[in-house]
């Protein structure tokens, strides 16, 4: 889907169409190892507290406390990443041309973004 | 005072009601309250798990259950803690109800102090009449008045006596009927005591009065703690006696059974009937496992509870536990503690008693704790229950191997057919590890390996009666029969003092045990010989059969200690048959003998309620009477009741009790006719003054008719005479129907008492025929003592040659380990001749009681007790001699032995040591070298890593300016120095492997300094150097954690304690600070760093203190949180309430209760009754 708001106005549905968009990024390129994990410790940790709510169990007290610090260390916020224009900077670097921020496509941006990582691996 | 003392005459109200109703309410609340959030729990997990993860509405969807989770486990801790207190509050409520239970039995005794008090007045006035009587002043003005105050106090104490269920005081001759019955128990002194009858002369008033208090106590704490009395509390006593007699339990023991049943199931308590027929099924189990009845109550109940079955299944939960104990490994203690792990969820699950208790059998044979194989048995019902709750790779794995999710949760279906369909798990461990969790896999493996014998188990421990079939097969010992005498004794005398109103009937049962005293002294001292004598019995009968053989051996034995030990334990084998034989005759007989000391008791008592009986039908018959012969009456029984207070108090001065029975009889009769002649005497004087009377009214008729008529109307005195004459006729009808009443009465009586004298005849005629039946078993009893008299030297003899024979044999085993290592014990040696003088002690101290028992006087007796002390003493010197001596000879023989090796020792040692300690310089040298290498590699390595690193910044630099290709720039430089780190741990680990080498092999080298043998030195150190380097090789290091461990030996804690856990995350170990240690690790397992596990194991501190309810309003606005807290807030304001009132004082005044309403603290007072 493409979608674009010329005159940047707020209007009824933009939420909804980004959500959208948002998703069809998802079901193209993921989330991303780092967040994936984060994620599925996320549902671990759910599933065992609601066990231990379910049982009762104390000992379960102990694995929820490892995944709660677990959860808390890979939380991507808490990591140093890079701004999408440090990325752009690397990017173009590596292209070795300018790249606008405000035309470059989020598939471009992605798959260069993508290229690069694997070329420097 | 003239009531029973119950609780409810101490308080007056309950001041536990409400903190009951309290507890129960709060608990109630949480309990609904928990099940909202469990509730509330599985549908959020149904979201969660519905959610594909992949959209950013999944997302949402996740962190929404994150944060609710987060809630709900809050809200579930506090709801734990919040049953905790409830539970805390529930045990104090109990302490404070036994508290009062306490205070209110000190109320008694300070009750019981002020009756002792006015006992011991009544007996001061009694004495002093008695001085007055004495001295012939019975009829004084001081001695009217002393009976005039004894009267009503002794009416009154009797009154007080009646209604708290004693009859001490009723039995009016009681004591001095015991007094009489002194000498003849004196017979039996020093001979019981060895049966454990306490039949001594003065033991057995003192063991009977003991008996009555025990069982007084018991009974006072099972009123206190059961809150029964009256009729209840009465019933209940007389099952005691009855189990008691019946299974040769104390009464006092079965009592406090009741009251142990009682705490452990308080419904019971409303139900008296219910909580005997527990606690005889609970005494069934304690003779078929063993076990003491305490310990089978706490069992039993223990069970239901566990299973939270109703009391009526006690029968079967007996059968059970029975069965178990009988067929299986493990006994009933550990059966019941595993239960209490998983009854609860068994009963969920419709798993049988008899299926858990199969299982826990099974897992018993491999698992030596029971809570561990009750938690395993839980955790795999919890599986079975709910397979859906499992993993996603565990629910994968199931399906993968065909597995029927629904036939798991069938609960219509047995636990063992649910179990099978697990099977197809047990071709793959990892699957059963999956499904069933490391901790839980391996109970889980022996319960699917053995699916068929749980089956069949099952139905072997589901077989019913087998309890009563077993207590009778273990019953059916001396001991018990023995136990069961004792109590048939003990039972007696609580119910002679059981006796309500039994004033002349208690007497007559002491008179008839008086009168049969013979027979039963006889009887018993007869049975107490033959318990003496029992263990000869089974000696001699063995002799008897391995006379010949023995003989046949004797001279092989002397000569060879193989033959010896051969002799000996033939001659074991051979008695154990024999012994069988010898204890069903003597068992046979004593139950013969309790049953007929039994009947004579019964008929004592049956001769007491006849007594009974009689009394009541002279009170009917009294009650219809006039006021005449009411008057009558009383005198007649005044009269009566000196001359039974004359008759006593000539006993007491040693009068020969027949003949004052006899003139007791003979005066009673005159007094009853002295009754009537007074009835008589005065219709006699009113017949006089009638015709008198008449005779002057017809005087004054005449005269008037003489002076006809002129004197006008009859005169005043003429009048007078006609009214006494009307009054008279009145007075002699009164008198003749008075007569006819009396006399009535006095048939009535007669009747009574002749009736009483045919019971008393047949009575005699029954108790002469079991006389016939006791002598019967008395002369089978004296042939049988014949008999043992006859073999009981040889028995001496076959018993010192055994033991003789453990001696030799303990030396000869000595003497063998002497020449195979130069060591030796003494201890079993010490034993068996300390068993050897055990007997040989037992034998001269029976000797001398039969010479005691056939001394004819006092010298004889002196004479034995020297011959006695002086065989002892001499037995006491060889004891002593014999030890020396085979001391010296082990010793002899180990200095032989260590001269023979001391040279060849010597020799072999000093070779090994220089071998070795070439090894040593050798391998220190090869390890310097190394390690010196290893260091310039090391360094050579780090100058690279260096030389790399400034490359990098420098390539970073000119990448920076554009000047060359990413390519060329940061990964690749990366790589270069992750390998050259890389190489730097090898090449670290590689030294300090040979490092370890060297250090064991310096241990090896210094443990052969020590003296030890290579191999031991070996042995010590590591298997083999081989087996060193591969141990040392495989070594792994985990300071820097790991998420997928390779499995095996590994290093830990290097940096600090690091927590390990299985590859599900579960914690296995949480490591220690006190430096590196090895370790186990099984593949997969998980070891977190020092710093994280530090920051983890802060977490936890930190979640205690989130454990507590934030008492913020939720702002969130989820659906979730609508019962959480002001809900949480009134459950725990109940708690805390319930907890305030709990706090109760006693003192002298009452009780007292504190507690808070509102803020302000209010008190009960719970007044006592004055």
């Amino acid at each position: 889907m493409h979608y674009v708001n010329k005159d940047a106005k707020p209007r009824k549905g933009d939420a909804s169409k980004w959500v959208e968009l948002y998703n069809q990024y998802l079901a193209r390129f993921g989330f991303g190892e780092d967040l994936e994990r984060y994620i599925e410790t996320k549902v671990h940790l759910t599933q065992l507290r609601l066990a231990f709510v379910e049982t009762g169990d104390a000992m379960l007290l102990n694995q929820i406390a490892i995944e709660e610090i677990n959860l808390k260390e890979q939380d991507p916020s808490n990591h140093e990443g890079m701004t999408i224009d440090q990325c752009l900077y690397h990017l173009r670097k590596q292209m070795g041309q300018w790249i606008d921020k405000k035309r470059i496509t989020i598939v471009d941006f992605k798959i260069s973004l993508t290229e690069y990582v694997r070329s420097n691996k | 005072m003239s009531e029973a003392i119950n609780k409810s005459d101490l308080i007056k109200g309950d001041p536990f009601g409400e903190i009951k109703i309290d507890i129960a309410g709060a608990s109630a609340e949480l309990d609904r309250f928990d099940a909202n959030i469990k509730e509330v729990a599985k549908s959020l997990s149904k979201e969660l798990s519905a959610a594909s993860k992949k959209t950013l509405q999944d997302l949402e969807k996740v962190n929404k259950a994150e944060i609710e989770s987060e809630k709900l486990m809050k809200q579930k801790i506090a709801t734990q803690q919040a049953q905790t207190k409830l539970l805390i509050e529930e045990e104090k409520l109990k302490q404070a109800s036994l508290r009062t239970a306490k205070a209110e039995n000190a109320t008694k005794e300070k009750t019981l102090s002020l009756y002792q008090q006015e006992s011991r007045k009544l007996n001061d006035l009694r004495n002093a009449y008695k001085n007055l009587a004495v001295q012939n002043k019975g009829n004084t003005k001081e001695a009217k008045a002393l009976l005039a105050q004894i009267t009503p106090l002794d009416a009154k104490l009797k009154a007080i006596d009646q209604t708290v269920g004693q009859s001490q005081r009723n039995v009016g001759n009681y004591g001095n009927a015991l007094g009489s019955l002194k000498v003849k128990f004196s017979q039996l002194i020093g001979v019981a005591s060895q049966f454990g009858l306490a039949l001594g002369g003065v033991q057995i008033l003192r063991d009977g009065m003991q008996t009555v208090k025990e069982f007084e106590t018991q009974v006072a704490d099972l009123s206190a703690v059961t809150g029964l009395s009256g009729k209840a509390l009465d019933d209940l006593k007389a099952k005691a006696i009855d189990f008691s007699k019946k299974y040769g339990e104390s009464a006092a023991s079965i009592a406090e059974g009741f009251k142990l049943a009682g705490s452990a199931r308080p419904e019971l308590l409303k139900d008296g009937a219910a909580m005997a027929d527990l606690t005889e099924k609970a005494i069934l189990l304690s003779k078929a496992s063993g076990d003491d009845v305490p310990t089978s109550i706490a069992n039993l109940t223990g069970t239901l509870n566990a299973f939270e079955e109703p009391a009526s299944k006690a029968a079967k939960m007996t059968d059970v536990l029975a069965n178990a104990a009988q067929l299986g490994a493990k006994e009933i203690p550990y059966l019941t503690e595993a239960f209490t792990k998983f009854g609860a969820i068994a009963k969920s699950q419709n798993i049988s008693v008899a299926e858990s208790a199969a299982a826990v059998e099974l897992l018993g044979q491999k698992m030596p704790d029971a809570a561990s194989a009750g938690t395993g048995l839980r955790n795999v019902m919890l599986k079975l229950m709910a397979p859906d709750a499992l993993g996603k790779d565990a629910i994968e794995r199931l399906k993968a191997l065909g597995i029927n999710f629904e036939q798991l949760s069938d609960k219509t279906i047995p636990f063992s057919d649910r179990l099978a369909a697990l099977k197809p798990l047990l071709k793959d461990n990892g699957a059963l590890v999956k499904v069933f969790g490391s901790e839980n896999a391996v109970a889980a493996q022996i319960l699917l390996s053995q699916t068929d014998e749980l089956k069949k188990f099952t139905g072997e421990l589901d077989k019913n009666g087998t309890t009563l079939e077993q207590a009778n097969i273990k019953s059916n010992t001396l001991a018990e029969a023995g136990k069961r005498l004792k109590e048939t004794w003990n039972g007696y005398v609580l119910e002679l003092v059981n006796g309500q109103g039994a004033a002349q009937g208690a007497a007559a049962t002491l008179d008839f045990l008086a009168q049969n005293f013979d027979t039963i002294v006889t009887v018993v001292s007869k049975l107490i010989k033959l318990w003496i004598t029992y263990k000869a019995v089974t000696q001699a009968l063995k002799l008897k059969e391995q006379y010949s053989q023995w003989v046949a051996n004797k001279k092989a034995i002397a000569e060879s200690g193989e033959a010896l030990k051969d002799g000996a334990s033939g001659a074991k084998a051979f008695g154990t048959a024999l012994k069988s034989i010898g204890i069903s005759i003597a068992i046979d007989l004593a139950l013969e003998l309790a049953m007929a000391f039994y009947d004579v008791a019964s008929g004592a008592r049956a001769a007491r309620i006849q007594m009974e009986m009689l009394q009541k039908a002279n009170e009917k018959a009294e009650k219809n009477v006039s006021a005449v012969t009411q008057r009558t009456k009383d005198w007649v029984d005044e009269q009566k009741r000196l001359l039974d207070l004359e008759i006593r108090e000539r006993k007491a001065k040693g009068e020969n009790d027949k003949k004052l029975d006899a003139e007791q009889l003979k005066r009673g009769k005159e007094i009853e006719k002295q009754g009537l002649n007074r009835i008589k005497y005065a219709q006699k004087i009113r017949k006089e003054e009638y015709t008198n009377t008449i005779a002057e009214i017809e005087r004054y008729k005449q005269a008037r008719e003489k002076l006809g008529g002129t004197l006008g109307n009859q005169s005043k005195r003429e009048l007078q005479l006609i009214e006494n004459a009307t009054r008279l006729t009145k007075e002699i009808i009164d008198l003749n129907t008075a007569e006819k009443e009396y006399t009535d009465l006095l048939d009535e009586s007669n009747v009574a008492i002749i009736e009483n004298s045919e019971l008393h005849f047949k009575q005699t005629k029954a108790i002469k025929e079991k006389k016939k039946e006791m002598k019967s078993a008395n002369d089978e009893i004296e042939r049988m003592i014949q008999l043992l008299e006859t073999t009981q030297s040889l028995a001496d003899e076959i018993g010192l040659y055994e033991a003789e024979a453990n001696v030799q044999s303990a030396i000869a085993a000595q003497m063998d380990s002497i020449n195979q290592s130069g060591q030796y014990s003494i201890d079993l040696i010490k034993q068996r001749i300390e068993e050897e003088y055990n007997l040989q002690k037992a034998i001269i101290e029976r000797q001398f009681l039969e010479a005691v028992d056939a001394a004819t006087n006092e010298q004889e007796v002196i004479n034995a007790q020297k011959r006695r002390d002086f065989e002892l003493g001499k037995l006491e010197e060889a004891k002593a001699n014999k030890t020396k001596e085979v001391l010296k000879d082990l010793e002899t023989a180990q200095e032989d032995y260590a001269d023979k090796n001391k040279e060849v020792t010597e020799t072999e040692k000093k070779t090994m040591e220089d071998r070795y300690n070439t090894i040593k310089a050798f391998q220190e040298a090869i390890t310097q070298i190394l390690t010196d290498q290893i260091d310039k590699r090391i360094e050579l390595m780090k100058k690279e890593e260096d030389a790399a690193r400034n490359r990098q910044d420098y390539l970073e630099q000119l990448a920076a300016n554009g000047n060359i290709t990413a390519k060329e720039s940061i990964a690749e430089q990366i790589q270069i120095q992750r390998e050259a780190q890389a190489e730097q741990a090898r090449l670290e680990r590689m030294k300090q492997n040979i490092e370890l080498i060297n250090s064991a092999l310096g241990t090896f080298n210094s443990q052969l300094n020590q003296g030890k043998s290579p191999a031991e030195a070996l042995a010590t150190t590591m298997a083999s150097t081989q087996v060193l380097v591969g141990f040392l090789k495989n070594l792994n290091f985990f300071a820097k954690g790991t998420d997928n461990a390779p499995g095996g030996l590994a290093v830990v804690d290097e940096q600090g304690a690091e927590i390990i856990t299985d590859k599900h995350g579960r914690i296995k170990d949480i490591g220690t600070n006190k430096g590196a240690r090895f370790t186990m690790l099984d593949k997969g397992d998980k070891v977190i760093t020092a710093p994280k596990t530090a920051a983890i194991l802060n977490g936890f501190g930190d979640m205690s203190n989130a454990q507590l309810m934030s008492r913020k309003t939720d702002t969130a606005g989820t659906s979730y949180d609508l019962m959480a807290i002001e809900r949480l807030e009134r459950i725990e304001k109940a708690v805390k309430a319930s907890a305030s009132k709990t706090d109760i004082h006693w003192d002298e005044f009452g009780v007292f209760q504190h507690r808070y309403q509102n803020g302000n603290k209010v008190t009960n007072r719970f007044r006592l009754k004055s």
